[in-house]
C-alpha cells in the first residue's frame, strides 16, 4: 500500500511538473520561431542552391551545430511503460522528440546569425538515446536531438 | 529555375498528439489491467489444474525435506501427537509429520510436503495439551485440504508473472495490488477450511472440543485491531470465532470436557 502511495504521488508530481515546463518551453519556442520566421533555412545541399535565382553570392560559410537533451518525466515514462506492453503510437514522447528538435533547431539559428549568417543550408538532424526504458530498472528515457548546416554570409 | 521563399512555421499538432495526456493514462490504464487480469486468470487455472494432479503422497515424498531437511529440525516431542491426530482424521497413513519448533511471536505453520513449525512464543503460553492439538489440528488441515501444494504453485505463478513482466516498473504496483486480493481472499477460504478440519479431528481425539477457543483470546488480545480486514491473510479472529461456533452448532460438537494438562517442555528444541 506504502508503495502504491509512493507511486501515486510521484505520478501527480510527475503530471503536474512535466506540463508545466512542457508548457512554458513550448510558449518560448513558439515566440523565437515567430521572431526567426524569415530567415531562410534549407536542407539544400550547395549544388543545389547554386541552381536557384537570383544565383546565392556568398564569400563565407561555416558550420553551425545546436543540440539539446530532453529527459522524460516520471508520469510520461510510466505512461511508456504501460504502451510497451500493448504496442502503438507513444503520444506522451512525441511531444519530448518535438521540443528537443525545434529547440537544436532555433540554437542552430541563434548561432548561425549571431555569426552574421544571410541563410543556412543542408540542415540535418540526429537523433541519439542517450538512455532508453529497458536498459536498467528506474531509468529514464533521454534523448538528445543534434542540428548541423552550414552557414552563408 | 526556381526560387526560394522562406515559409510560415508549421501548424502545431502535427508532429505531437493533441489528445490529452490523462486521457491517454486513463485507456492505456484500463486496456493493461484488462490484459494483465486476464493473463493472470488464466495463469491461475492452469497452476490450480497442476496443483490438483500432484498427489499428497508425492507432495510429502519430494518437497517433506525439500525445505528444511529432518537432519536440521530435530524431532520434536509432538511428533507422536500430530500423527496420532492425522491417522485418526483420515485414511492417508503414508504421510508422517515431525513438528520442529523456532523462537518468535506465537505463530505455527506448515510448509508444503507436510512440515510443521511452532514458535517457542505459542507454546510458551499454551497451557493445555488440547489448544496444542487444536493448533496441529489447524496445521495438519490445511495440508489435508492441499493448501500447501496450491499456495506452493500460486507463488511460482506471482513469481513467474514478476519475472515477466518486471521489465516495465509501471506494471509492478498494478500486480502488487492484484495479488494481495487474490491471495489474501483465498487465504480466508482456507483458513475457515483448515479451522473446520480442526474442529473434528479435535473431537476425534478427545470427544470433545473444549480448549480450541483460549488460541483465539490469545491472538485476540496480541493484534487487536492490527489487521485490516481486506488486507490481512489470516481472517479477523472475531470473524473466525463465529465461524467456529457456527461448525459446532451444526454438527452439534460439545464444548465440555476435561483439558489435558501439557506436558511437553516449553524450552525450543533447536537453537539454529
Amino acid at each position: 500500500m506504502i508503495n502504491l502511495g509512493i507511486l501515486i504521488t510521484l505520478l501527480f508530481a510527475g503530471y503536474f511538473c512535466g506540463s508545466y515546463f512542457e508548457k512554458k518551453h513550448y510558449k518560448s519556442i513558439i515566440d523565437r520561431e515567430k521572431l526567426s520566421s524569415k530567415f531562410p533555412v534549407s536542407s539544400f545541399t550547395w549544388k543545389e542552391r547554386k541552381k536557384f535565382d537570383p544565383p546565392p553570392e556568398y564569400e563565407h560559410s561555416k558550420l553551425f551545430i545546436g543540440e539539446m537533451v530532453v529527459a522524460s518525466d516520471y508520469f510520461k515514462t510510466f505512461v511508456g511503460g504501460l504502451r510497451g506492453m500493448l504496442g502503438g503510437r507513444l503520444k506522451t514522447f512525441e511531444s519530448l522528440l518535438d521540443r528537443a528538435r525545434r529547440e537544436a533547431r532555433l540554437r542552430m539559428i541563434h548561432k548561425a546569425r549571431d555569426w552574421g549568417a544571410k541563410e543556412v543550408i543542408n540542415v540535418k538532424i540526429e537523433t541519439t538515446n542517450i538512455n532508453n526504458v529497458n536498459a536498467r530498472k528506474g531509468s529514464k528515457p533521454i534523448i538528445e536531438v543534434m542540428v548541423y548546416a552550414t552557414g552563408l554570409k | 529555375m526556381s526560387t526560394y521563399k522562406p515559409t510560415d512555421p508549421l501548424p502545431e499538432n502535427i508532429n505531437r498528439s493533441s489528445e490529452h495526456p490523462l486521457f491517454t493514462f486513463a485507456s492505456l490504464l484500463v486496456q493493461v489491467v484488462i490484459l494483465l487480469g486476464v493473463s493472470f486468470l488464466i495463469l491461475y487455472l492452469a497452476g490450480f489444474l497442476l496443483a490438483k494432479n500432484i498427489s499428497m503422497d508425492n507432495e510429502y515424498k519430494y518437497l517433506n525435506n525439500y525445505f528444511v531437511s529432518d537432519e536440521k529440525a530435530k524431532k520434536g516431542d509432538y511428533s507422536d501427537l500430530a500423527n496420532q491426530l492425522w491417522e485418526m482424521s483420515t485414511t492417508k497413513n503414508n504421510v508422517k509429520f515431525n513438528p520442529g519448533t523456532l523462537s518468535g511471536t506465537p505463530n505455527a505453520f506448515i510448509l508444503p510436503g507436510g512440515k510443521i513449525f511452532l514458535t517457542s512464543g505459542f507454546l510458551k503460553q499454551t497451557k493445555s495439551e488440547n489448544e496444542l492439538s487444536f493448533v496441529l489440528c489447524h496445521e495438519l488441515g490445511h495440508f489435508y485440504h492441499r493448501h500447501t501444494i496450491n499456495g506452493l504453485v500460486t507463488q511460482f505463478i506471482v513469481g513467474l508473472f514478476h519475472i515477466v513482466i518486471g521489465g516495465s516498473n509501471s506494471s509492478a504496483g498494478l500486480t502488487g495490488l492484484a495479488e494481495i486480493f487474490v491471495q489474501s481472499s483465498y487465504s480466508r477460504k482456507q483458513e475457515s477450511e483448515a479451522d473446520e478440519f480442526a474442529l473434528g479431528c479435535l473431537n476425534n481425539k478427545y470427544q470433545h472440543i473444549n480448549g480450541y477457543s483460549h488460541f483465539f483470546k490469545k491472538i485476540k488480545e496480541s493484534d487487536e485491531g492490527m489487521h485490516d480486514k481486506y488486507f490481512s491473510s489470516h481472517p479477523a479472529t472475531e470473524d473466525r470465532i463465529n465461524n467456529l461456533k457456527k461448525i459446532i452448532s451444526d454438527k452439534g460438537l460439545s464444548a465440555e470436557g476435561e483439558l489435558v494438562p501439557f506436558k511437553f517442555s516449553k524450552e525450543k528444541k533447536r537453537s539454529d
